[in-house]
């Protein structure tokens, strides 16, 4: 039996490793697929001697496609970390980012600093909208968690307080959007439609990092959150704190959705999705689980990028627009298949 | 590890919110290498009680294990001490069964240097293998019948090796023969741990038979407390179950109760 268990264990490895590589492959495509028409031997060639090529070619490499595929990879890997401990602390299978009103408010708060054009001599307006989309991220976490708390609390009043969230924010922001000037009008619709291409190195390097520190804190409690995951009493009775290990999950969630949102905008479904998948690939060791719905999103994200840049030759689709367009089916088995939602 | 002792429990105050359930209870004190059978009708408190001892829920009393103040325990060390067995079965998650009783064990950050001798995963299987299930290690929680995992249940709780066993009811999704193997391994770890082992029963025959003391709660209150041949008597079956019923011998000498009718409200 005991090396049965390690036989599992040496095929989770297998299939995480399956999905890295599926996860490069798919990085190298989206790199290498661009309306400039480059070949692959002259991107390598930009890559390894940037100061040999002409300006315009090291431009697109480095700041344009280069930052466009991490953004992807990064987003993907924030978004399934926190669908999947989402879907854990709330203890339901249609909980994400998307799906329950968080990104909703995280685009409120950052259209909130945007349309009133606040920013101060201290601190940049990138920041603000960080910090914005934050706290309102966070304020519509805690409102989901006293809800699923309270003791009328099924997994449709969750869902519906969810669906309530996402058409408040939808509205408060098409209020922005109608008070906006065309400046700010054009950054809110790149807001909600999510997109990839304004990724910069600045802001690929703030969510590997910040999401890199988060990721390390979420890994630290999988043991207690594999342990939530079988009830929250029989948690509690194990000695485990659970309103401890579910405080410091929520701010997790916030953080991850809000930088997610205030970078690339709305981006639906990935944080829902990954974490089913995941689950199916990996089982709820959280251990397995946590990373494994990282490594789903980022691959998801990454292959939607990519679909986006094909979809409409010379044009790049938002990607929000091709994730929500592949997760909706998705969506509606997980509605249909009643046994994951009782 | 010596016997510790006792779980002494001084006028217990429980409730939820402005409705108080359980009115300062003050039994005897319960000891180590004993099984004490809880028992009483729906809604006398018992699992309140439980819950209560195992600082699940907010309560007023004076509580010390041995020389050590309950109370003043962070959940995690006092869930090392009074280890409580929920009522609800673990969820039917996609989770290996080795996994979850891992999971227990870690629950509060790696175990105790005493353990650390075998491997985790074999701590488990030994459990499991204990309980008979050693079959399932490997199958999603998921899949398992309600009986299988209260079992599970049982195997976590009883592989943190905790100093006292607090058990709400875990033989009710099990089937006979569970049920009977499940109280002989209980009476085995009580008495070669030793352990304070406390179990909500609703089958008063097993109580009478297994247990090595019963207390019986009626409407929050204590009504007996004692040997289970002294508790289980016809009077207070009737005043507190409203049954009538005798105590018969079988034909190896165990008694067993026999209901014969409704007794009616006095």
């Amino acid at each position: 039996m005991h090396e049965a268990y390690r036989k599992t264990l040496r095929k989770r490895g297998i299939t995480l490793l399956i999905l890295t590589g599926a996860i490069i492959l798919s990085c190298l495509t989206d790199f290498a697929i661009g309306p400039s028409g480059l070949s692959p031997s002259a991107l390598l060639h930009t890559l390894l001697h940037p100061d040999t090529v002409p300006a315009t070619q090291r431009l697109i490499v480095w700041q344009i496609r280069l930052p466009y595929t991490l953004m992807a990879l990064c987003v993907g890997a924030a978004l399934g970390l926190a669908g999947a401990e989402m879907q854990t602390i709330l203890a339901n299978p249609l909980a994400s980012p998307f799906t329950l009103g968080v990104s909703a408010a995280a685009a409120f708060g950052a259209s909130l600093i945007l349309v009133t054009g606040l920013h101060t001599a201290l601190v940049s307006q990138s920041t603000l909208i960080t910090a914005s989309a934050f706290i309102c991220a966070l304020l519509s976490v805690l409102l989901l968690d006293k809800i699923s708390q309270s003791r009328v609390a099924s997994t449709n009043v969750v869902v519906l307080t969810g669906i309530a969230l996402v058409f408040t924010f939808q509205a408060l922001v098409s209020l922005m959007q109608f008070i906006a000037n065309e400046d700010a009008l054009q950054d809110l619709v790149f807001w909600t439609l999510g997109s990839l291409t304004r990724a910069s190195w600045a802001k690929v390097g703030v969510i590997a990092g910040v999401g890199g520190v988060v990721s390390l804190f979420s890994f630290r409690a999988a043991w207690q959150l594999t342990t939530l995951r079988m009830g929250e009493e029989r948690a509690a009775s194990l000695g485990i704190d659970v309103a401890r290990i579910r405080r410091a999950s929520l701010i997790r969630i916030s953080l991850l959705s809000a930088l997610a949102v205030s970078f690339v905008g709305v981006i639906g479904f990935v944080g829902l999705v990954a974490p089913h998948i995941a689950r199916r690939l990996l089982g709820e060791d959280h251990r397995f689980y946590l990373p494994g719905s990282m490594a789903t999103g980022a691959l998801i994200l990454s292959l939607s990028a990519l679909i986006a840049r094909v979809l409409v030759p010379g044009l790049i689709v938002p990607t929000g627009i091709v994730t929500s367009l592949a997760g909706i089916p998705f969506f509606l088995i997980i509605v249909l298949r009643r046994e994951e939602l009782n | 590890m010596p016997p510790v002792g006792p779980l002494t429990v001084k006028n217990l105050n429980a409730g939820f919110g402005r409705r108080r359930i359980l009115h300062d209870l003050s039994p005897k004190p319960f000891v180590s290498g004993q099984i004490c059978a809880l028992t009483g009708p729906n809604g006398s408190g018992k699992s309140t009680f439980l819950r209560a001892l195992s600082g699940l829920i907010p309560s007023q009393a004076t509580l010390t294990l041995g020389d050590e103040n309950l109370a003043h325990l962070p959940l995690a060390q006092r869930a090392q001490r009074c280890l409580y067995l929920p009522q609800t079965l673990p969820a039917a998650v996609q989770l290996p069964v080795i996994e979850a009783l891992m999971a227990a064990q870690r629950a509060c950050g790696p175990r105790r240097h005493e353990e650390i001798t075998i491997s985790e995963t074999e701590h488990a299987l030994a459990w499991l293998d204990r309980l008979s299930v050693s079959h399932l290690a490997l199958k999603n929680m998921s899949t398992l019948s309600g009986g299988q995992r209260q079992l599970i249940g049982l195997a976590q709780a009883l592989s943190r090796r905790p100093v006292s066993l607090l058990l709400d009811e875990p033989l009710s999704a099990l089937d006979l023969h569970h049920q009977f193997a499940v109280m002989r391994l209980l009476q085995q770890e009580t008495r070669e741990r030793p352990l304070i082992t406390l179990i909500v029963l609703h089958d008063l025959n097993i109580a009478l038979n297994m247990a090595d003391r019963v207390l019986l709660l009626h409407e929050g209150r204590i009504k007996a407390d004692g040997l289970p041949a002294e508790v289980l008597t016809p009077e207070v079956l009737r005043d507190v179950y409203r049954v009538h019923a005798h105590v018969e011998r079988g034909q190896s000498g165990r008694p067993f109760i026999q209901i014969s009718g409704i007794a009616e409200k006095t």
